[in-house]
């Protein structure tokens, strides 16, 4: 299957460049010379930042005067419980939820996402919980479905495949084969082609929407992989789950949500009973001190 | 049957010169322990001439490897001949826990088994590596404040209670020692000193092929080392030890604010890009490693010194300094200063050396048809 379109590793990895995070902005540019590699931050501009943002549905609040920075090269993981505003807070960024007060910010410049393809065209691809793919299609028809590679009614089965190939190598995805109906693969492999998807796009930002939720563990231990491997390009990644423990494993910085406020912001070395803390509402709002536990811990660099 | 097992596969005339015995004794041997179906042979070739490949016959069964890091775990599953059927890495969190680590890694190995075709009951031991010493005795964690949540825990019991086969708990850098002299830059040495540089820092001993453990595990703590006396506290509970100086957490707490979460990954990545700080901290980290393990050398005096750990990926950034201070620290002799390598295996040495053991205690335990040596 592989064989016909696939000429050989090294080519398609020097092809992948210009799949890295955006090109638009000279940040992002210097960001994507080298795909795979771990690039400094030049800046640490945030690429995507929401301030005062709050939304309601009915008499529901669900997020209140929330404020959020994203940056490049970092995964922010948001944890909380029920409730939280978790979810909220992906469809904003999404375009999915248009955020009754507030700002969203892309490079610093005020923005409207009012569809989810408004947020795709300024960088920001997310992936659900449903991961909305077609389960009688097969993986190449599952990524390029709604932008199909091609001339007039003709498709370019083979030019579609060989991305297919490029994109899933980049996440060194373990998939049989891209032929292959997507109901036969597993929940790790089809969170892989449903992340595939969005990275078809080449977006800064990519957000995850519990990934792991329905997961087993050797699909999970996939995705946190996966998610190491999107920083390593340079991705920006938003996190959002409530399993404390996978989010620790692969997150720089965790944003704890509760009642649709932000509760308190912390390293990815803090401690699971602080998180824990912090979820419950056993501590008050904003007493984690990310400054202290950095220094403490002598290991991040003051933000 | 041991040189067979320990090495994985190897010619009839390897293995006579490896067992003392004469080329015809062995394969009389090989042949009837072929046709017990412990052995497999294949056709090869060595130096021009045919030679007949010799393993162990892969029905015998499965053995499991495990590594817990402070960071991240690897498993890996073999087959009686030590070819690595399945791995899987997984990052961890930075205060994960023995109880919770214990039933996710159970529960990847019989998904693993699952993957490969094979069916639970084919498992016939595991090995586990942790970065904390070990009692070579019982397989209990024995430290006290090194690793929140593992220690005390008897790991080898909670393991056998979620998969129900014998299981080998062992110092991580002991392991991956051991899967380095075995199969990896130690080979040919007799005794190898192996040092592993990541987010932690520890050392294993293979010394006169056998490894060194200690009365309660300790042995190899070169982390725990002091190179400064009025240093910083470790959480160990001395102060200035190996690992307050190249650690992880000190290193990257070293590089100046402003350039965002850093991992050492990163560290690694931006030295080998070029990064003046990077580089210099990783410089200094290579000093501090030769003072100590010069102490080690003029000690044990390895044949060989193996630094392995995520930190050796800038390969002579970390090594040279690391030779030259090391040099001007031990004990000047005819031979030269000592080899320093970086490891062959990386990061799965630690994984092979849990592999390792674990089919040791398979054969001792006779599961795979010979019992004894």
């Amino acid at each position: 299957m592989r064989e016909p379109t696939e000429p050989g590793p090294t080519p398609l990895r020097a092809t992948a460049a210009p799949a890295g995070p955006g090109g638009a902005s000279p940040r992002a540019s210097s960001a994507s010379a080298e795909p795979g590699s771990t690039l400094p931050r030049v800046s640490s501009a945030p690429v995507v930042s929401l301030r005062g943002v709050s939304k309601r549905f009915g008499g529901v609040r669900a997020l209140v005067d929330v404020d959020v920075d994203v940056h490049e090269h970092e995964v922010l993981a948001v944890v909380g419980d029920n409730g939280a505003g978790k979810s909220t807070l992906a469809g904003v960024l999404a375009g999915a939820h248009r955020p009754d007060s507030g700002q969203v910010l892309v490079d610093g410049v005020p923005v409207v996402l009012d569809s989810p393809a408004a947020a795709r065209a300024l960088g920001i691809a997310t992936v659900f919980q449903e991961l909305a793919l077609v389960n009688d299609l097969d993986v190449v028809e599952n990524l390029f479905l709604g932008h199909e590679v091609g001339s007039g009614v003709f498709l370019d089965e083979v030019e579609m495949e060989r991305r297919a190939w490029q994109v899933l190598d980049q996440l060194a995805a373990s998939v049989p084969s891209v032929r292959d109906p997507v109901r036969t693969l597993s929940g790790g492999q089809r969170q892989v082609i449903a992340v595939a998807r969005a990275l078809l796009g080449s977006p800064r930002v990519v957000v995850l929407d519990e990934p792991t939720a329905s997961l087993g563990v050797r699909q999970t231990a996939e995705v946190l992989n996966l998610i190491t491997r999107l920083r390593a390009r340079g991705h920006a990644v938003v996190l959002i789950s409530h399993q404390a423990g996978d989010l620790q494993a692969v997150a720089d910085r965790i944003l704890v949500l509760r009642l649709g406020r932000v509760h308190g912001a912390y390293t990815g070395e803090t401690s699971y009973e602080d998180l824990l803390a912090a979820m419950t509402g056993a501590v008050r709002p904003g007493s984690g001190t990310p400054m202290k536990a950095d220094q403490a811990r002598g290991s991040g660099t003051g933000r | 049957m041991s040189a067979v097992q320990q090495r994985g596969s190897l010619t009839q005339i390897e293995l006579a010169g490896v067992t003392g015995l004469s080329p015809a004794t062995i394969s009389n041997i090989v042949k009837e322990l072929s046709a017990a179906g412990v052995l497999a042979t294949a056709q090869s070739v060595r130096n021009g001439r045919r030679a007949l490949q010799v393993t162990l016959a892969r029905n015998l069964g499965l053995v499991a490897g495990v590594r817990f890091g402070v960071r991240s775990m690897s498993v890996a599953l073999a087959d009686a001949s030590m070819r690595v059927l399945a791995e899987q890495r997984m990052p961890l969190a930075a205060d994960h826990r023995a109880d919770a680590g214990v039933r996710r890694t159970a529960l990847l190995v019989t998904e693993m088994i699952e993957s490969v075709g094979a069916s639970p009951d084919e498992l016939l031991a595991v090995g586990v590596g942790v970065p904390v010493p070990v009692d070579p005795a019982s397989g209990e964690v024995v430290t006290l404040g090194m690793m929140r949540g593992w220690d005390g825990v008897d790991v080898a019991a909670l393991f056998q209670a979620e998969l129900g086969v014998p299981v080998t708990v062992d110092n991580e850098a002991t392991l991956a020692a051991i899967a380095e002299y075995r199969y990896g830059a130690g080979q040919g040495h007799d005794s190898v000193a192996y040092v592993r540089v990541s987010h932690g820092v520890g050392a294993g001993l293979v010394i006169g092929g056998h490894a060194v453990r200690g009365r309660a595990g300790v042995a190899g703590e070169i982390g725990h080392v002091s190179v400064d006396e009025n240093g910083p506290v470790c959480r160990c509970g001395n102060r200035g030890c190996l690992e307050m100086l190249v650690g992880a957490s000190s290193l990257l707490g070293m590089l100046p604010a402003g350039t965002g979460h850093l991992t050492l990954a990163d560290l690694v990545a931006r030295a080998t890009n070029g990064d003046p700080g990077c580089r210099r901290v990783v410089y200094d980290a290579g000093r501090h490693l030769g003072v100590a393990l010069a102490n080690l050398c003029n000690i044990v005096d390895p044949a060989i010194v193996v630094v392995g750990g995520q930190l050796v990926e800038v390969g002579d950034l970390l090594l040279d300094p690391l030779r030259t201070s090391l040099g001007q620290r031990v004990v000047a002799t005819s031979r030269g200063p000592v080899d320093v390598v970086p490891s062959e295996l990386g990061g799965s040495a630690g994984v092979r050396g849990a592999l390792a053991v674990a089919l040791d205690s398979a054969r001792s335990a006779g599961a795979l048809g010979v019992v004894g040596s």
